[in-house]
């Protein structure tokens, strides 16, 4: 029976998709979201373990969680920040869309399959094109535009990676592989640069990362929620489900040399950026960079990987949904149009400050204890280089991006008059801030190590 | 006999490759793009009926369905509908041409020193060099068309790579959900934005 709750994970959002149709489509949604986080507790509580059509073990468990617990946010979410929208088809298709992107999010992390995995991914692709350009605006279109053409493209990679697994071992069964200790061989090696290139693009890598500030710039702030806090980290699950049959000394190193990259390239960029969101995206990259090196190194680093993807998944999310609510009021996302936010919007402002906090790793949010795991485990495997850029390149992050957050709250006075977004927009951005601050003391309550 | 068939099909495709990197008209590209598609499931098709693999003729039939009736077809009316033009700057298609072929001897390269190694089938070199004009389609040209057909031309490459290779046992539903994003891009974005591409100003840096 350890495969039914697995099951209406993935069927109950896909079946509420249907509330396009009903009038009490709000509601429906709603109740969509708050059921499947139920599941997703109940499989964590009940510690459910299942190799059978389903792989759920630890990490998918939390993964699932944390999918859940963010959906449900950015329905609650979209139902404030959409109001003007109203019974409009666009509302409804918005929706309806959200629950098909969720459920293929919770089936990619289901699934006990390489074939079954990518198609999940891929179909992420899909259900979340659309949710783009609900506000039909050039912008977003164009931004859609350029994340399915990039990430298709960069999957069509990772299928390579799919066709030289099975090439390789004649099965695609994923607890089967891992349980078995193969000799490593060329066409692994293949499977696991491909998979890089590949699902790496979904992930936010550098360099493939070019639709990522676009996509999470232009879309509403629930979907960059979703896009950032869980979407992303299901790619890096994907990715990591790679990793876990095709380690070698020389994969370890690709690895890790992307995810250097990709820091090097958020520390070059972030200091210019002019917009808030965009900013918001590219600090994104970075944990995804960090999440990739933790799972990597392994050990303390694997620890260290799954505490800051959780709790980045909602700072990031905080962050997004605080950006929205500026975005409602000030009608502009650049960062110097933006000033005086402590007067004019004080509990934005404070979201905004907290969750900027939470996803640069300052104590006591979670991400603070995930990334000096991660980096402790690079310097006990004797990757000093690695940790020496890694420590400039995260100092340089943290500056840029609470000195441009810093300046939009404390800066001036306000422009605009005292106008606060929604209580439900609001407390949802709250929420999420807390929850990220609340890993740690989950951590903590568990034991710590 | 399938050793004679499958290369006879991959140069053909390799020549509609081609062919379609060097047109500057939107028009004749969908056109070859759909005949490409048929040359390759004309030869899912042929294997699936000399190895009795009656998944791979479905296959065939899916791909000459989706991808070489209805996805070109959809693309296709969208031409005339925008009454701008439908043709790239040829200096771009010319350049672009010459490009096409280092890329395409540089991509049988790499298979032959990178992959073949490993999978020990020639064939499979054909697949990887049409994916990657695909994505040499994407990136050179800045039409809405292009991109859509350079996504369509790498799906081909991966079916052509996974028939020869190792066909997969999800090819079916992996072939199908490919079409289905290109019929969600085409259906969805195509007919909302400009056909060119400029650089705006917030999606910078």
């Amino acid at each position: 029976m350890n495969w039914l709750i697995p099951s209406l994970l993935v069927i109950i959002p896909s079946l509420f998709s249907a509330s396009y149709f009903s009038g009490r489509f709000r509601e429906l949604s709603v109740i969509s979201a708050a059921v499947t986080l139920l599941l997703a507790l109940a499989i964590n509580l009940l510690r459910i373990k299942e190799a059978d059509f389903f792989l759920v073990d630890s990490l998918s468990r939390i993964l699932m969680l944390t999918v859940s617990s963010v959906y449900l946010l950015s329905t609650l979410f979209a139902l404030g920040y959409h109001h003007n929208l109203g019974e409009s088809r666009n509302m409804r298709v918005h929706l309806s869309m959200m629950h098909i992107f969720a459920a293929s999010m919770l089936f990619s992390l289901a699934v006990n399959n390489y074939g079954l995995l990518w198609i999940g991914v891929e179909a992420t692709t899909i259900t979340s094109a659309l949710l783009l350009v609900i506000e039909e605006d050039a912008l977003n279109v164009e931004a859609a535009w350029r994340y399915v053409i990039i990430v298709s493209a960069g999957l069509a990679i990772s299928l390579i990676s799919i066709i030289m697994i099975y090439d390789a071992f004649g099965t695609l069964e994923i607890s089967e592989l891992i349980a078995i200790h193969h000799a490593m061989n060329t066409t692994v090696e293949i499977a696991a640069a491909t998979a890089l290139i590949g699902f790496g693009t979904k992930a936010g890598l550098a360099p493939m990362h070019g639709w990522l500030p676009d996509a999470h710039s232009e879309a509403p702030s629930e979907i960059s929620s979703m896009f950032s806090g869980v979407l992303l980290p299901v790619a890096l699950f994907a990715l990591y489900r790679v990793y876990q049959i095709a380690y070698s000394p020389g994969i370890e190193q690709l690895f890790l040399f992307f995810a250097l990259l990709t820091l090097v390239v958020v520390a070059l960029l972030l200091p210019s950026q002019r917009f808030y969101k965009r900013m918001f995206a590219y600090s994104t990259m970075e944990n995804m960079a960090l999440i990739l090196i933790g799972f990597v190194v392994g050990g303390i680093g694997y620890l260290g990987a799954v505490i800051l993807l959780v709790s980045h998944a909602f700072g990031k999310a905080g962050a997004f949904y605080s950006s929205g609510n500026v975005l409602s009021v000030f009608k502009t996302k650049r960062i110097d149009r933006v000033t005086g936010l402590r007067d004019s919007m004080p509990q934005t402002s404070a979201s905004l400050l907290l969750s900027a906090l939470a996803v640069t790793g300052s104590p006591p949010f979670g991400a603070f204890i995930g990334e000096i795991f991660i980096f402790f485990a690079v310097i006990r495997h004797g990757f000093f280089l690695a940790a020496a850029v890694m420590l400039v390149t995260l100092l340089i992050s943290f500056s840029a991006i609470n000195m441009k957050v810093g300046g939009m709250v404390f800066s001036g006075p306000s422009e605009t008059m005292k106008n606060e977004a929604g209580l439900l927009q609001r407390s949802v951005a709250m929420v999420s801030v807390g929850i990220s601050a609340l890993v740690t003391l989950l951590y903590l309550l568990a034991g710590g190590m | 006999m399938i050793s004679e068939v499958l290369p006879i099909m991959g140069v053909l495709i390799i020549i509609s490759a081609l062919s379609i990197q060097v047109r500057s008209y939107i028009r004749p590209i969908v056109s070859t793009v759909t005949t490409q598609s048929i040359l390759l499931s004309i030869a899912v098709g042929y294997v699936g009926l000399t190895e009795n693999t009656p998944s791979l003729v479905l296959l065939a039939i899916l791909i000459v369905v989706l991808r070489g009736y209805l996805l070109t077809r959809i693309l296709g009316r969208r031409i005339p509908l925008r009454q701008m033009f439908v043709r790239e700057y040829s200096h771009e298609a010319v350049t672009v041409a010459v490009a096409s072929v280092v890329v395409f001897i540089i991509s049988f390269m790499v298979y032959r020193l990178a992959i073949l190694p490993a999978v020990s089938d020639p064939l499979g070199a054909i697949g990887f060099a049409i994916m990657i004009q695909g994505f040499l389609l994407i990136i050179s040209r800045k039409n809405s068309f292009a991109h859509v057909i350079g996504y369509i031309e790498e799906e081909n490459g991966i079916v052509f790579m996974g028939i020869t290779i190792a066909p997969l046992p999800l090819l079916i539903e992996i072939s199908v959900l490919l079409d289905v994003l290109a019929l969600v891009i085409v259906s969805t974005l195509l007919v909302r934005q400009e056909i060119v591409h400029k650089n705006v100003e917030e999606l910078i840096g």
